[in-house]
């Protein structure tokens, strides 16, 4: 609607002036002044702008290309304008050729953000959102949408979790609100709630806005705590076709390399920690290695092989996408179709994602009062090798820790075993390519409305939409990996579908007064979802012939299937009332009623009100003397009510449910008592209070935003733990208090705009400070439950502290190690074995109480700087963005400088503690000796500072002339190069200090956020540089 | 108005969808609606026997009492560090049972206790069934709510106690421990319950032939009843200091014993009364001792009560627990007692001392060791004044040496683990496991009769015993001589050697021993003779020992409950 009332001003404002041309034509001349007007935005030319002589009506438009000519007297001054941009005057002088650059007036150009189920003038807007515009970032090749949000905007942290590709990303708003419940966004797709950020096709988004604060979240009602992402995917415009065509290719490789030692050191390595351990023998290998020539007496001197994972591993990646898409329209239908192919070859052999999406948005004007439109889309991806599957800790660890003496293939061409830690595993290199992990997930999202129009602006809407995910994971472990190779192969089989369904109805009306105008809206709406999944797995094949696919698992004999259902469903209504007095005052008032079955039946629906205020203080005639500077002077204020639904299903009832039992062997059906009822199960509610100022200085030619909040989340969905001698364990009920407060900062600024040459920056930052206020209990630590820890991690590393972050690490201090026998003996250790602080004071070490808290893994602030140059026909973007005062636990440095003789050592370990070979004397450094006996506890020797400054993205582009391309009917055409990750400001040991997040190898899920920060050995991050071309036509 | 009518149309078309935010849950079930159909409470029968073999159960691994005693050594696995502490006897409430930790089988047995309430209290409402068919259920419910209190008592002494299924469980904060004494009188009562209403044997035969021993008979309940008055026997005398906040009931624990002289002359006559009708309960002697031990076989006709570990059968999912799958059922059996070098974990390895009772003619020591897989080239002598075992060790991997544990290995439970799964889909091992065998019904006749005087008759059962164990049923043609026969002329304290000998070498490994040193008041004497192979130093047991603490995660959540002495 906004698009066509400008068209429909801008050619009214041309024809009069047109008319006031033509009749002025045929005035005296005294010399003549030709040139181009273009638009600082893009540097494209101005059609049918004015040039008027100022004081005169004499004046002329500029062309189609933007050219004018005009006769005018050295005195005269020109008055450029154009509607939408700011006004500018230029004395003719000597001068007879004047180009100018028109700066856009985004007041003027009334830029609007989409909010809840509407949109506001930015000008009037209240609450807090941020808006992302993918045009701003273009040139940016984004292979997630979800990446479209990193680093652009306040308050908003986005963590690519894995470098693998399609791998996992993690959204965070505002900082992280619940322990259980989870912390993820809610995404409104085109107005329809609950779908996939990442099943969209980055180039299809027009725009995306994110709700932050809660009047402007209420709206949301109970799903609403963690933000509300909203994306709008790009329409047709009348009357003017266009087809796009992009490919890019980009080269990817590995972004940092860890040494770690060869056969020899290893060899060395491995005998001293032998002899530290008290043993005479130096035989080495053993009977142990199955792949030495005679079996047990080879000397290390005869080693005459290493093998270098790393190599056998990493390969060069490679990206290649294809985008297309068709849009325009007449004045009554437009539409928009597009379809994009990207495939990603990863750095790890045998990882591979590919995605194929097709969209078409159609909106018609059926008469003057009905309009109508869908939006459709469909997305395959496909996900294949390594994905985590079978633990947490991935191939790339394993390149680290395993034996150089290790060799990928036997001599008869078959993985070769490693049984270095006393269980056969499979070596990297079998890891990596020997399993089929294959996952395809299909998204398919239908949603259609009609907009009703009976009485001049009371407008009906009703819209339905389908989003259903389909989603298959088969795996197969044929007999050349080790679990394939204890069972006679093995295969799974995971299938599962999710279907919702949406409908909604709003209704909305507006009025405007000469002393205020107000728009009320309305709305009722209800949500159902339906989940099933089948789940089968099989082994004992009679070969491997048989077992080319899971779709064969017939050929195995069956070891467990199952199959679940689920339903849940949400009704809401909803109104909102905006309000603005002189345009000076604004009011708004959300709220939502919101009904939930996953609650209990005594609390299935709550109320979720909020309200904001704000003073546009620059129409006050108070401030008449600053606002030749300050041209937009806006305060305002908002409080209110969210909740955070994000329970399964069923959890408030008393359940019995099925289990297997045994009778003579056999398994048979079996029940048993699970969970007792909690009638008064309810969501985590957030009440939020957001202050904000935005400033407009030099007609907008820097604007800053600035915002205070401060959120309290009660009500915490929390397992209570009962009396383990009532029979049960706990009761998921509501209870315990976090905390999130902290400040954004948004600046945008035009730094230098001349005909040929502009420069315009955005910087963002923004800190949260994140706290457990009240936790079940008086436990002042409560270890997070996480079964995948268990055994990998010995124990628990993040704990829940009353006064802490979420994600706090609990630990012990490491202090060097012993350097006398006696004091060793005291703590049960030797001489040279780590040390660690007695911080109860007792003389002696004690795991059990000598354990503090030694970090948190949430940053103390980040922030994004994004420059964008514009010189004649090349464009020129430097992205940079940081994480400043993360923690990160280091696991695989753990592993490589645990020297304990069995896995293998990063280079740091040449400096450890040993004995002197001349002298005999022991040398003391900060790392323990070669020892099995070193403990591996969890302490601050591994913990690291997470902090970067990365370049994210450079990109430069040459944009073709205009007038060669004409030649050729092609409108646009554009080359490009582009490097991603080139470099990064760490003292990070790892491979990243941002993708090795702990559980980050599944592509679907972002972890949980009470044990982030672990690093594992995940996919390492990757340096990318691409080519790419766009073609517009 | 033609607008305003459609408008209506088409707002009562798009509101007609109603939505239901009532759940109907598909797979689980409420319980009020469970419990209608004799089938119904098979079902929860079934999931309480299932939830004995969970992976925590306290009939599952049982891991504390083995590393108490002095059968099991711990390696230097530091995966476990509560291990360590358990076998030092420097273990504390919190670290002795973690909430959520392997092996706790605090939870899962009050999750038995439970569901066993739960049971009878609903089959007593059920008029469907007949009341004959009502008892039998409730009898097989009070058996196992019996077994599950005894083994926590000979653990932890004074519990909380609940006959019945609580309203809330958040009722439960309130709880105080019963005194033992008392409990001991329920226990009774319910094993009484069970001998009017429990079968002789149970009609299931089992593909082995046997009678189905995993659910409970009439000879079950009089096997445990034995084994309760036999605990009761030294009862007055073990725990007379047992609590620094009450002193013992002695009266009541002497009236527990109404009917008969003595809590021996109780024992020795609820043994015999299997060992006399052994037939109509279907009980005799394995003839291969190897058998008892052997997944492929499932039950004995030496069972007197077994859990059934299923290879392919994952654990119940019980209360809200989660397990993970790869311990789940048994896992916990085969990688803990077997050296890495075959695929274990090398945790757990038994100590030189229990090796070294054996004749090396005993067909049983062959079973019970696993000398075969270890690192030395010829079985190791233990040395008594170093701890230590010596002798030549194998050239191996070092890392054997210090994380690995060098002795002999139990191979009870992981020799012949039958059908086998591993991680990730089910538990490890198909093991029926017997919570009790007739051979214990022998030595608890012949403990009782020995301290009745009865010192002939004992030896006699003793000699059964040795007489099985000389058939060398693997290879017939190797029956030994040995061991030989005990003669029935021995003193009663000679005879009380014999038989306290015959416990160890019949039922190592078997979750006997711990209890045995206490029952007897020898765990300070044998206990600090032990020098576990991690530390090299001897173990400095206390007196408060023979009762472990109650894990501190209860006291978290509770108000009113008393930890135990000297914790």
């Amino acid at each position: 609607m906004f698009t066509m009332k400008k068209n429909v001003m801008f050619r009214t404002v041309f024809y009069i002036l047109l008319t006031v041309c033509l009749a002025l034509y045929g005035q005296p001349v005294f010399s003549q002044v030709t040139g181009t007007v273009r638009s600082s935005a893009d540097n494209n030319s101005l059609p049918g702008a004015n040039i008027i002589i100022k004081g005169t009506t004499t004046g002329v438009v500029t062309d189609m290309d933007g050219h004018y000519t005009i006769n005018a007297t050295a005195e005269d001054i020109l008055v450029f304008s154009y509607m939408g941009y700011h006004p500018k005057e230029v004395t003719v002088g000597q001068q007879t050729e004047i180009d100018v650059l028109l700066i856009e007036d985004i007041m003027q150009l009334e830029e609007i953000v989409v909010t809840g189920y509407g949109t506001v003038k930015k000008v009037d807007l209240t609450g807090s959102v941020s808006v992302i515009n993918p045009e701003d970032i273009e040139g940016m090749p984004v292979t997630r949408s979800d990446l479209l949000l990193q680093g652009r905007s306040a308050g908003v942290e986005v963590t690519q979790a894995s470098g693998a590709p399609g791998g996992a990303v993690r959204v965070r708003i505002r900082g992280v609100h619940s322990i259980n419940a989870g912390n993820d966004p809610l995404i409104v797709i085109d107005g329809f709630a609950g779908g996939e950020l990442s099943s969209i096709n980055p180039n299809d988004i027009e725009r995306i806005d994110i709700l932050k604060d809660a009047s402007s979240l209420a709206m949301y009602g109970a799903r609403a705590t963690n933000g509300v992402i909203l994306v709008t995917t790009k329409s047709g415009q009348s009357g003017k076709a266009r087809v796009d065509f992009s490919y890019s290719h980009s080269f990817q490789t590995i972004s940092k390399n860890i040494d770690v030692f060869d056969s020899w050191d290893w060899t060395r390595y491995a005998n001293e920690s032998m002899k530290n351990d008290g043993s005479t023998r130096t035989l080495f290998p053993s009977r142990r290695y199955p792949y030495s020539p005679d079996g047990s007496s080879a000397s290390y001197d005869s080693i005459d092989w290493s093998t270098n994972w790393a190599d056998e591993v990493y390969r060069q990646g490679a990206v290649d996408e294809y985008q297309i898409s068709f849009a325009g329209g007449s004045e009554k239908i437009s539409y928009y179709i597009s379809g994009n192919y990207y495939n990603h070859n990863g750095i790890v052999k045998g990882s591979d994602f590919n995605r194929i999406s097709t969209r078409m948005n159609i909106d018609a004007q059926a008469n003057d009062w009905i309009r109508a439109g869908t939006n459709m889309q469909a997305t395959r991806r496909q996900y294949y090798g390594e994905v985590g599957f079978w633990s947490g800790a991935g191939v790339s660890q394993s390149v680290l820790t395993s034996s150089p003496f290790l060799k990928p293939y036997d001599e008869e061409g078959n993985f070769m075993i490693d049984n270095f830690a006393g269980v056969p595993a499979d070596n990297p290199l079998a890891a990596a390519i020997g399993p089929i992990n294959d996952l395809r997930r299909d998204n398919y999202m239908v949603n259609l409305f009609t907009e009703l129009e009976p009485i001049k602006n009371l407008k009906l809407k009703i819209s339905f939409g389908v989003d259903k995910i389909d989603r298959r994971h088969g795996n197969v472990y044929d007999s050349r990996t080790i679990a394939g190779k204890n069972r006679d192969g093995y295969a799974r089989l995971s299938n599962y579908s999710q279907t919702s369904v949406l409908q909604e109805n709003t209704l909305s009306y507006n009025k405007s007064f000469s002393f205020m105008e107000f728009s009320l809206l309305a709305g009722y709406s209800w949500q159902k979802y339906e989940y099933e999944d089948v789940y089968m797995t099989t082994d004992s094949y009679l070969s491997d012939g048989f077992m080319f696919s899971f779709n064969q698992m017939g050929n195995g004999t069956p070891v467990d299937h199952q199959t679940g259902k689920s339903e849940w469903a949400y009704e809401s209504f909803f109104g909102r009332a905006n309000i603005n007095i002189l345009d000076r005052y604004l009011l708004t008032l959300n709220s939502r009623v919101d009904g939930s079955s996953s609650f209990a039946k005594n609390n299935k629906y709550g109320f979720f009100p909020s309200g904001a205020i704000a003073w546009k203080l620059h129409k006050e005639s108070f401030m008449e003397p600053v606002t030749s500077i300050f041209n937009e002077i806006k305060i305002r204020a908002s409080y209110g009510l969210v909740g955070n639904a994000a329970i399964s299903p069923y959890q408030s009832l008393a359940s019995f449910v099925t289990t297997d039992g045994v009778l003579d062997n056999v398994k048979v059906p079996a029940v048993i008592p699970q969970t007792v009822a909690n009638d008064n199960l309810t969501w985590e509610s957030t009440a939020e209070l957001d202050v904000g100022v935005d400033l407009g200085v030099l007609q907008n030619r820097i604007t800053l935003s600035f915002d205070y909040y401060k959120k309290r989340t009660y009500d915490l969905l929390y397992k209570e733990p009962f009396p383990r001698i009532s029979g049960y364990a706990s009761i998921l009920t509501n209870i315990g208090e976090v905390e999130n407060k902290g400040v954004e900062l948004l600046l945008h600024g035009i730094i230098i705009s001349k005909t040929n040459f502009s420069w315009s920056a955005d910087f963002n930052v923004s800190r949260n400070r994140n706290k457990i206020i009240d936790l079940v209990g008086d436990d002042p630590m409560i270890p997070v439950i996480n079964a995948d820890m268990d055994g990998t991690l010995k124990g628990y590393l993040n704990y829940l502290v009353e006064g802490e972050p979420i994600s706090t690490f609990v630990g012990y201090l490491y202090d060097g190690v012993y350097t006398t026998e006696e004091e060793a003996a005291l703590n049960g250790k030797k001489i040279g074995n780590a040390r660690y602080k007695d911080l109860s004071g007792d003389g002696v070490f004690k795991e059990a109480d000598d354990y503090t808290i030694i970090g948190s893994a949430f940053p103390d602030y980040i922030w994004g700087l994004n420059n964008i140059f514009r010189y004649k026909n090349w464009d020129l973007g430097i992205f940079i963005r940081a994480n400043v005062g993360s923690d990160i636990y280091n696991v695989t440095r753990e592993f490589i400088e645990a020297g304990n003789g069995v896995t293998n050592c990063s280079m740091e370990m040449l400096n450890r503690t040993r004995i002197d070979e001349e002298t005999g004397d022991w040398i003391f450094t900060d790392i323990p000796k070669f020892s099995a006996l070193n403990s591996n506890l969890r302490t601050d020797r591994f913990l690291e500072d997470g902090t970067f400054i990365r370049l994210e993205n450079v990109y430069l582009a040459y944009n073709l002339p205009k007038q060669w391309l004409s030649r050729i009917f092609v409108k646009d055409l554009q080359i490009y190069f582009s490097g991603q990750n080139l470099f990064i400001l760490t003292d990070y040991k790892g491979y990243d200090p941002e993708t090795s997040k702990y559980k980050a190898g599944d592509s679907e899920g972002g972890g949980n956020d009470a044990v982030f920060g672990i690093d594992e050995g995940t996919y390492p991050r990757t340096r990318s540089i691409t080519l790419g071309v766009k073609l517009g036509l | 108005m033609k607008k305003l009518v459609l408008y209506t149309i088409i707002l009562a078309l798009a509101n007609a969808s109603c939505i239901d935010l009532e759940e109907h849950p598909i797979g689980k079930i409420a319980p009020e609606s469970y419990f209608k159909t004799e089938k119904d409470v098979e079902g929860f029968m079934t999931g309480l026997y299932a939830n004995l073999t969970q992976d925590r159960s306290i009939f599952n691994t049982d891991l504390q009492s083995d590393i108490l005693s002095d059968e099991y050594d711990v390696s230097a696995d530091n995966f476990r560090p509560y291990r360590f502490l358990l076998n030092q006897y420097e273990f504390s409430p919190s670290d002795f049972l973690q909430e959520d930790g392997d092996g706790c089988y605090w939870v899962s047995s009050y999750s038995q206790i439970s569901q066993a309430n739960i049971l009878i209290f609903n089959v007593r409402k059920m008029t469907s069934l007949t009341e004959e068919t009502r008892n039998t259920f409730e009898a097989e419910a009070r058996f196992i709510r019996a077994l599950v209190y005894f083994m926590m008592i000979l653990r932890h002494g004074d519990l909380p106690y609940f006959s019945e299924p609580l309203a809330n469980p958040k009722d439960a904060r309130s709880v105080v421990r019963t005194p033992a004494e008392e409990i001991y009188q329920y226990i009774i009562e319910d094993l009484k319950f069970c001998l009017d209403h429990l079968p002789d044997q149970n009609s299931y035969i089992t593909t082995q032939g046997v009678t189905l021993r995993t659910k409970p008979t009439r000879g079950s309940a009089l096997a445990v009843l034995a084994k309760v008055h036999l605990t009761l026997a030294t009862y007055n005398e073990i725990y007379a200091d047992a609590y620094e906040y009450r002193s013992i009931d002695e009266t009541l624990v002497n009236n527990l014993a109404s009917g008969f002289t003595s809590h021996w002359d109780a024992a020795a006559y609820y043994a015999l009364e299997i060992i006399n009708n052994k037939s109509s309960f279907g009980y005799a002697l394995e003839d291969d001792f190897q058998n008892l031990f052997n997944g492929e076989k499932g039950d004995s006709k030496e069972f007197i009560f077994s859990v059934d570990y299923g290879p392919t059968v994952k654990g119940p999912n019980v209360a809200g627990q989660d397990y993970d799958g790869w311990r789940s059922n048994n896992g916990g059996f085969c990688p803990y007692r077997k050296p890495v070098e075959v695929g274990g974990w090398g945790a757990i390895g038994a100590t030189m001392s229990t090796f070294n009772l054996f004749h090396w003619g005993d067909y049983r020591r062959d079973v019970s060791f696993d000398i075969t897989l270890n690192l030395w080239e010829a079985p190791p002598v233990y040395n008594e004044m170093t701890g230590k075992a010596e002798g030549t060790i194998l050239d191996s991997w070092h890392y054997s040496q210090i994380d690995a544990y060098p002795f002999p290995y139990s191979a009870k439970w992981s020799r012949f683990p039958g059908e086998t799964v591993s991680w990730p889909d089910a538990g490890e091992a198909s093991m029926n496991v017997p919570n009790m065998r007739y051979a214990e019904v022998l030595l608890i006749a012949a403990e009782a009769l020995n301290e009745l005087g009865r010192t002939p008759e004992a030896i006699g059962y003793l000699n059964e015993l040795r007489a099985r164990a000389r058939q060398r049923s693997m290879n017939p043609d190797d029956d030994s001589t040995n061991p030989v026969n005990i003669s029935t002329a021995l003193s009663q304290q000679e005879a009380w050697e014999a038989i306290w000998k015959e416990w160890s070498l019949e039922l190592c490994f078997e979750w006997k021993r711990w209890f045995n040193l206490i029952r007897r008041d020898s765990l300070i004497s044998v206990i600090s003779r032990e020098v576990p192979f991690v530390t090299g130093q001897h173990v400095n047991p206390q007196p408060y020992h023979i009762l472990l603490p109650i894990p501190q995660f209860e006291f978290d959540v509770t108000d009113g409950l008393v930890q135990n002495k000297g914790y």
